[in-house]
């Protein structure tokens, strides 16, 4: 059965679009640090992360939360995951800009964290996401810390292949 | 014996993807793999809860072989396709490997229904068999994109 959690074009909708639009001119006018291929990577990530988990614990048999105004998989939940890319673009950009190395990368990925965080409470009071399923927030901050830090290694471990082609 | 066969299946074919000789880089690999694994699960995802084509299974153990088979299993078998597809010479090899990944992605829907991990509601095999072989030529056209973004880079 379909749960419909409300039917007008309001707050959760305008959020994933003003997200994309002010992240898509952000990422259009910061200078490049990373070449283009690692920033396709990069970005990519961020919506197969998003994507894994929502198209994992959001679905039967689990079934934790539902995204947007209803349990349907919507166009603007396909948008809400697009979302996420530009996120993960950031997250490297400013890794390599500020050269983040050693015991600055725990500090780093706990900044992130809770930045991620923060972001999904603000999406979770607008309706992006209902967690009246059983879903709690503070499994969030794993799971974020875990898919940053992942996303570290894997940007450490494209650089070392690179270098020794 | 779903999800022990599910794992060893994973795991071969993790292991000849590793061994394998592989024309694109490791970025050009990642960013396939993520783009098919999202198509598969944009795919799944609409078949089952919009269109209602088939139905995925409730128990949670079985849940993880459909797991395995849509981000792992899949995906790992259109990268081989593509690397060996771009690594061979011969129009002859070329069909021949795709008629080879084409029956491995079949072999797994098979497995699937067998398992019942998926029941068919309005779906047959045969177009189980038209997406798989449009994820291989969706892989192959991915492939050809990020060649394409590496020449940009590199120029």
């Amino acid at each position: 059965m379909i749960t419909v959690y409300e039917k007008t074009f309001d707050a959760n909708e305008w959020f994933v679009i003003a997200n994309l639009i002010l992240s898509g001119i952000l990422i259009w006018k910061l200078p490049k640090v990373i070449s283009a291929i690692e920033s396709a990577a990069h970005f990519t990530y961020g919506i197969f992360i998003g994507m894994f988990f929502d198209h994992t614990i959001s679905i039967k048999p689990w079934d934790f939360y539902d995204v947007n105004d209803t349990s349907a998989y919507q166009f603007i939940d396909f948008l809400s995951y697009v979302m996420y890319g530009p996120y993960s673009y950031f997250f490297i950009y400013l890794y390599v800009k500020f050269r983040i190395a050693g015991y600055k990368n725990i500090f780093y990925v706990t900044a992130w964290t809770l930045f991620a965080v923060l972001i999904e409470w603000f999406a979770v009071k607008i309706g992006v996401f209902h967690y009246d399923k059983g879903y709690h927030m503070a499994w969030s901050f794993p799971v974020y810390m875990s898919m940053q830090t992942i996303q570290i290694i894997f940007y450490h471990v494209h650089i070392k292949l690179e270098k020794s082609r | 014996m779903a999800l022990p066969a599910a794992i060893v299946i994973s795991l071969y074919t993790v292991l000849v993807f590793y061994f394998q000789k592989k024309p694109l880089s490791f970025l050009q690999n990642s960013i396939v793999f993520m783009i098919i694994t999202i198509a598969a699960k944009n795919y799944t995802t609409i078949m089952t809860l919009q269109l209602k084509l088939f139905k995925l299974t409730e128990d949670s153990l079985l849940f993880l072989f459909f797991l395995l088979h849509r981000d792992i299993i899949g995906p790992v078998i259109v990268l081989i396709f593509i690397n060996v597809f771009l690594g061979t010479a011969t129009w002859k090899k070329k069909v021949f490997i795709f008629i080879g990944m084409f029956l491995s992605l079949q072999l797994m829907d098979i497995l699937s229904l067998l398992f019942a991990v998926v029941t068919y509601t309005k779906w047959k095999l045969l177009y189980a068999g038209i997406a798989n072989s449009a994820f291989l030529i969706f892989g192959l056209g991915l492939a050809g994109g990020v060649k394409y973004l590496n020449r940009e880079h590199s120029v």
